[in-house]
């Protein structure tokens, strides 16, 4: 009754063949050599072709002067930057707007959402109607008519709209705000010299604020006590600003700077670009959709009992609504939220058709410029899978805080 | 309450718009937004010069194909008229509202100042469907499942045989190259083709990504989440300027085949994850009873798991090619000029260079209509599935 | 039910172990041997490792450690051998787990058409025997969702004898059946019993075992703790742990 093993130790071929572990072993060997096959033999045809024509893959031209111009730019960049330059620039643009659209965008969505399931007739038919009209358009157009049908029909740069207007001596306009078809300029606070100092007075009011949140919170924990630790560490943060603002007395660190009329554009304070607003609007308009059909889901997916129950503990509607059902709305709603937000990034790529320098457009323009095509889509796809992979993270860690614990 | 005031549309309207102080106050502010929205933007579109639209309509709907031969593309037309009648008539019994509104909408067409060709097809192909409807329930039910499902997996094969052509310039079905096609025609071409590759491909992908030979899982599962990680322009950048690198020089893949590989690579990736959400339905018992019985796993595969997949799958199917219509829309951006490139082409012309925004109108309308009723569509055809399954289920 | 004299070995299990993880062992060390033609019936607590000991029988899950034989053929990763041995094997599952896409009739005669080889004509006129067999030929057009529990598990059987096998294995049949089902599933098993098949059944139906069972297997924590005839195992059982689990489940 032992296990007869054959008395020859080396297993025969047929008996190979015909082993379960063998066979997998041999459809994978046989499927790496088709890949590496076919790999390399591609792979070597790109390097080839790229030879015959004077461009040896590399990474060098990266730090050449990229002889671009960019319209918005969160970092200092001008034509003479390096093409890497050019690409933070056009990375900062992508990270920014993105996460100021998924910003709006939730919000948005959800008041959509809310307007989507009210009780009165109108208002869920309107929301309703905006949601099947952005579903059911590309996004490209919309962002296409968006821009030129709205955007650039708004008056040029002699006929913009402008509040708080004044016109020096020398015949320089000013004003607070200045609306034309290139963009919107607004009156901002901007450093002066003495901001250097006023600095480290901020860095020193944050982490007063800070050490307030912290003592707060830890207080509350041992004493069981509500503490509006967010509020005190705010108006601790705001009391030392203004201290030190005051303190320096004449020599204010912030001054206000106004938008100066130019020929052809506005010059000065904050400049928010047609493209920028166009494109910011257009992916705010089109994402909300999106993301109240997904808070809509996730409220209508927690049972009405729910709701009842709290009720019937004497909870009021809002308090239920924040503390019951919106909970269990978000493990509903957090699967389709992180597709969309997933999307945000990759859609704003989009802004190459409407001329907004996101990280798409720069690299279109360096490879017009440098001709390294090949280089180029390689770094921004793994730029683009880094975002991806750091937001399908982050949502992936949230959505395993918010389910709900089952054995 | 007696039911005359229950079906009153004063009742209606208390109910839904006026039930309470708030519910008053929405409905009077949403109103005065919608008449102020309406006042500023809707009616002035009404003034505006819409014979753009009609002056390239050709232009829209076909790009620079040849106005000669534009009657193949009437003829493709028929052809769905004709299969699309018959797939009506396979699920109806009588003639169902939808069937019948799209064609008075057909014949209403027919009041348009169209040319006579158009006019004649339209008429041709409103008989067409009905000949379809009807003439479709004269075969056994088994061989109408064949005829349709037939007819629809043909109609791409034939589409492209008829648009491409096959003869020489002096024959009757010249060949027109893929740099002609344009306009609507050029989106639906590509969507319809990317939806019959991405789907096998997407299936394999997604066998492969559950396989238990490591190996393979990786590699699909490497694919998959590098092609959903990237914008799908990147995708398409990588076959414009790449794919002519990385074949032998004597291949000159057009910008429409790169296009075409870069859109189905694409959505091949995507249809993947939706099949694993098909698969994650089957619960694994059916492995196992299919194992215990002696079935080898490709066998298992295909009589055992892949029906009940598939089935799952048709709605999805369906409602993906609105996806897939409006991404297609992307390569406008690698010159393409399929209807929304053709917006440029428009706008570049002096004439038309002020009318930009009736165009976009036009076409977010054209897009609207298309995809709003393939998700209706969708809608409908997952209801009559679930109906099917649900007599199957418990009597 | 069968003499002594006509034993024939058919299933051999030597020292099986089977483990998920270092820490988590879920078979220690079982060996028995199965006899043709005898009814074998394995009771025991969840968890005690009984399902997972006649999945490894025919294949359906892999053992680490020891030796099973059906039939004179051992179990291995030879590819050739398990199909052999699947072959003589038929399996009942707990949750029927019948293909839903299809037809009771097409649910037996699938495997034997593709498997077997069989022609379609042959491969329905043996369903319709089965069918008849189980009592329900009426409903062979039907499809699973139409069927009550009882009638889905007894397709399920027809399923699986229609692939000829020598062995019969169920798993817990009728845990999933509403009461008044349960019987005419053992009614079914106890005349497959009548007609000499070797039968393994896991079970909670006691009677069933006490009518039916030559042996009756105790499982308990991986390990087969006694073996005996229903007599002995219900009238005089041997170990402390069996008397336990006696008393639990005879006083409800």
């Amino acid at each position: 009754m032992k296990s007869s093993l054959p008395d020859s130790r080396i297993p025969s071929l047929k008996s190979m063949l015909e082993d379960d572990r063998f066979r997998n072993f041999l459809w994978q060997f046989i499927f790496f050599i088709l890949i590496v096959f076919l790999l390399g033999k591609a792979s070597s045809q790109v390097i080839s072709a790229l030879r015959t024509r004077g461009m040896m893959p590399s990474f060098k031209f990266l730090t050449l002067s990229s002889g671009i111009v960019v319209g918005e730019k969160l970092i200092e960049f001008d034509s003479s930057s390096s093409n890497l330059k050019a690409l933070m620039v056009g990375l900062l643009n992508t990270i920014s707007i993105s996460l100021l659209v998924i910003v709006f965008s939730s919000i948005f969505g959800l008041f959509v959402a809310i307007c989507r399931i009210s009780s009165n007739w109108l208002v869920s038919n309107i929301a309703k109607a905006y949601i099947e009209i952005i579903r059911n358009i590309p996004l490209l157009l919309l962002l296409l008519v968006w821009y030129r049908a709205f955007f650039l029909q708004m008056p040029g740069i002699k006929n913009a709209i402008m509040l708080g207007k004044t016109v020096s001596n020398e015949g320089v306009t000013k004003a607070s705000l200045i609306l034309s078809n290139r963009g919107l300029f607004l009156a901002w606070p901007t450093p002066t010299e003495p901001f250097v100092m006023y600095r480290f007075i901020l860095l020193g009011a944050t982490v007063a604020a800070l050490l307030v949140w912290i003592f707060l919170r830890v207080r509350s924990g041992k004493t069981g006590k509500k503490a509006l630790g967010f509020l005190w560490a705010t108006l601790a943060f705001l009391a030392i600003a203004a201290a030190g603002w005051l303190s320096m007395g004449a020599n204010h660190p912030l001054r206000l700077d106004f938008p100066r009329l130019g020929k052809f554009n506005a010059n000065g304070g904050l400049y928010i670009s047609s493209e920028w607003f166009s494109l910011f609007s257009g992916l705010v308009l089109y994402t909300s959709a999106f993301v109240a059909e997904a808070f809509r889901a996730g409220i209508q997916g927690v049972p009405k009992g729910q709701m009842e129950a709290a009720r019937a503990l004497g909870l009021g509607h809002l308090r239920s609504l924040r503390l019951i059902v919106i909970p269990q709305a978000k493990i509903v709603a957090i699967p389709p939220l992180t597709s969309i937000f997933l999307g945000i990034a990759k859609n704003t790529s989009l802004g190459v058709a409407i001329g907004f320098p996101d990280l798409f457009s720069i690299t279109g323009t360096i490879i017009n410029q440098t001709g390294r095509a090949l280089e180029m889509i390689i770094l921004v796809m793994a730029i683009y899978l880094l975002m991806s992979t750091a937001t399908s993270l982050f949502m992936n860690w949230y959505n395993k805080r918010v389910q709900l614990i089952e054995h | 309450m007696d039911s005359k005031a229950k079906n009153s549309a004063f009742f209606w309207l208390r109910k839904n718009l006026f039930s309470s102080w708030l519910n008053t106050l929405l409905t009077i502010g949403v109103v005065w937004c919608v008449a102020a929205v309406a006042l500023k933007a809707i009616f002035p579109m009404f003034s505006m010069d819409w014979s753009v639209i009609g002056d390239n309509l050709k232009l829209i709907m076909t790009g620079s194909y040849p106005a000669d031969q534009l009657w193949r593309v009437w003829l493709c037309i028929s052809y769905i008229s004709l299969f699309g009648g018959s797939s009506f008539g396979y699920g109806y019994r009588k003639l169902p509202i939808v069937f019948i509104s799209i064609l008075i909408f057909q014949f209403l067409l027919l009041f348009l100042p169209f040319s006579l060709l158009s006019k004649a097809f339209l008429c041709i192909n409103i008989a067409l469907a009905l000949l379809g409807f009807y003439l479709i329930r004269l075969f056994p039910k088994s061989t109408q499942t064949g005829i349709i499902i037939g007819a629809w997996l043909l109609l791409l094969p034939f589409t492209f045989l008829v648009i491409y052509g096959f003869t020489d310039p002096s024959g009757f079905m010249p060949k027109i190259t893929t740099n002609y096609w344009g306009g609507l025609l050029l989106s639906m071409i590509i969507s319809l083709t990317s939806i019959l590759f991405s789907f096998p491909i997407g299936l394999l992908l997604a066998i492969g990504r559950r396989s238990n030979l490591k190996l393979i899982k990786l590699i699909c599962t490497a694919f998959i989440e590098l092609v959903r990680g990237v914008p799908l322009i990147t995708i398409l950048f990588i076959g414009y300027l790449i794919i002519p690198l990385a074949l032998p020089s004597s291949l000159n893949p057009s910008v429409f085949i790169r296009a075409m590989i870069g859109i189905i690579a694409f959505h091949s990736a995507y249809m993947a994850e939706n099949f694993r959400g098909g698969f994650q339905g089957i619960p694994r018992t059916q492995y196992e009873a299919a194992m215990s019985l002696n079935l080898s796993k490709p066998k298992t595969m295909i009589l055992i798991i892949l029906p009940q997949v598939l089935k799952r799958m048709i709605p999805v199917l369906v409602s993906s090619f609105t996806g897939t219509l409006k991404d297609t829309s992307l390569i406008s951006i690698i010159g393409l000029l399929d209807l929304i490139g053709i917006s440029s082409a428009i706008a570049s012309n002096p004439k038309y260079m002020t009318s930009n925004s009736q165009v976009l109108l036009f076409m977010a309308l054209i897009y609207f209509i298309l995809c709003y009723s393939i998700s209706g569509a969708s809608n409908k055809i997952e209801k009559a599935l679930g109906i099917t399954t649900k007599q199957a289920g418990k009597s | 039910m069968t003499h002594e004299m006509n034993k024939e070995l058919i299933i051999e299990c030597e020292n099986v172990h089977k483990w998920y993880s270092p820490e988590f062992e879920v078979l220690k060390g079982v060996s028995y041997n199965f006899y043709k033609g005898e009814v074998t019936v394995i009771i025991g607590p969840s968890g005690s490792g009984k399902s997972s000991f006649i999945r490894t029988i025919n294949g359906l899950e892999e053992h680490q450690q020891g030796m099973i034989r059906v039939n004179g053929i051992e179990l291995t990763h030879n590819v050739k051998s398990i199909n052999a041995i699947r072959g003589k094997c038929g399996m009942v599952f707990q949750s029927f787990n019948l293909f839903p896409h299809l037809n009771v009739l097409s649910n037996i005669t699938l495997a034997p058409i593709w498997v077997n080889r069989l022609s379609k004509k042959d491969a329905e006129q043996r369903a319709y025997e089965l069918l008849e067999r189980v009592g329900i030929s009426n409903h062979a057009l039907k499809y699973p969702g139409q069927l009550s529990g009882g009638e889905q598990q007894r397709v399920a059987i027809a399923r699986s004898l229609a692939m000829d096998p020598q062995i019969m294995l169920f798993d817990e049949p009728t845990s999933a059946l509403d009461p008044e089902m349960i019987k005419e599933v053992l009614d079914v098993m106890t005349e497959l019993a009548n007609s000499h098949m070797t039968l393994i059944v896991i079970t909670h139906e006691l009677g069933f075992a006490r009518a039916v069972a030559d042996h009756i297997l105790f499982f308990d924590q991986g390990k087969i703790v006694e073996t005996g005839t229903p007599e002995e195992f219900f009238g005089s059982p041997k170990t402390e742990r069996t008397k336990l689990f006696l008393s639990q489940i005879l006083h409800h």
